[in-house]
């Protein structure tokens, strides 16, 4: 939050959002996120900058983690500064919207019974990047 | 070596093909993707199932999204993943 703020004396808002691990019906232990290392890094810096660029903003935060992560635990961040709200807002919806279909990660859900089931992507996520567009 | 292509599999396909990356040789210096996997898929009966099975799978070119329809060159790195659900 810090970082975010340092950027410019103009910025008026700052917008946050994060992401974290849902517990479900069937009794989730875990959640292990994949990731395809190099294009991540692009795709997370790519987005970033295209951000920036479309909403004027003065400060930008993307963290993704990867690995087992339990209940709880948070996944992802997303945080933008701009000098009125609409623009921080506007931002960290793109963010989040085209991170989820755009950038290279995939949940595995490990339950209490030991199952082990890769999470389908979610035609809603879909509509969500393409309103973008 | 001077026309090969490494391919990368991630997740579910990860999985249900058994490694995570191997090496291949192009059947010509410059194909479509779509040409490539038609020609792998003849050749590995495994690796037929498994694409027949996933109608949904995504394909980038030097960890750059791309199409079926795109050129594959001798060095480039490819890799197939289903859909994506990060976030």
């Amino acid at each position: 939050m810090d970082r975010l703020s340092a950027g410019s004396q103009g910025i008026g808002g700052i917008s946050v959002f994060m992401g974290q691990v849902r517990d479900g019906p069937e009794g989730l232990e875990s959640l292990t996120l994949e990731h395809y290392p190099g294009m991540t890094e692009k795709v997370l810096t790519e987005l970033a900058a295209e951000a920036v660029k479309r909403f004027s903003l003065l400060g930008c935060t993307l963290i993704h983690r990867v690995g087992t992560l339990v209940v709880g635990a948070p996944i992802v961040f997303v945080g933008t500064a701009s000098a009125h709200r609409a623009e921080a807002l506007a931002g960290t919806n793109f963010l989040i919207d085209r991170l989820k279909t755009g950038a290279p990660f995939w949940k595995c859900e490990r339950y209490q019974d030991g199952r082990q089931v890769w999470v389908e992507a979610r035609e809603a996520d879909d509509k969500a990047a393409a309103s973008w567009d | 070596m001077a026309q090969d292509v490494t391919i990368f599999y991630f997740a579910a396909l990860r999985e249900q093909m058994g490694r995570e990356r191997e090496t291949v040789h192009l059947p010509a210096p410059s194909v479509t993707v779509e040409t490539l996997i038609a020609q792998l898929r003849q050749k590995d009966a495994g690796m037929d199932e498994v694409f027949a099975a996933s109608p949904r799978i995504r394909v980038a070119i030097n960890q750059t999204l791309a199409t079926f329809q795109d050129t594959v060159k001798p060095g480039d790195e490819l890799a197939f993943f289903p859909p994506m659900t990060g976030g």
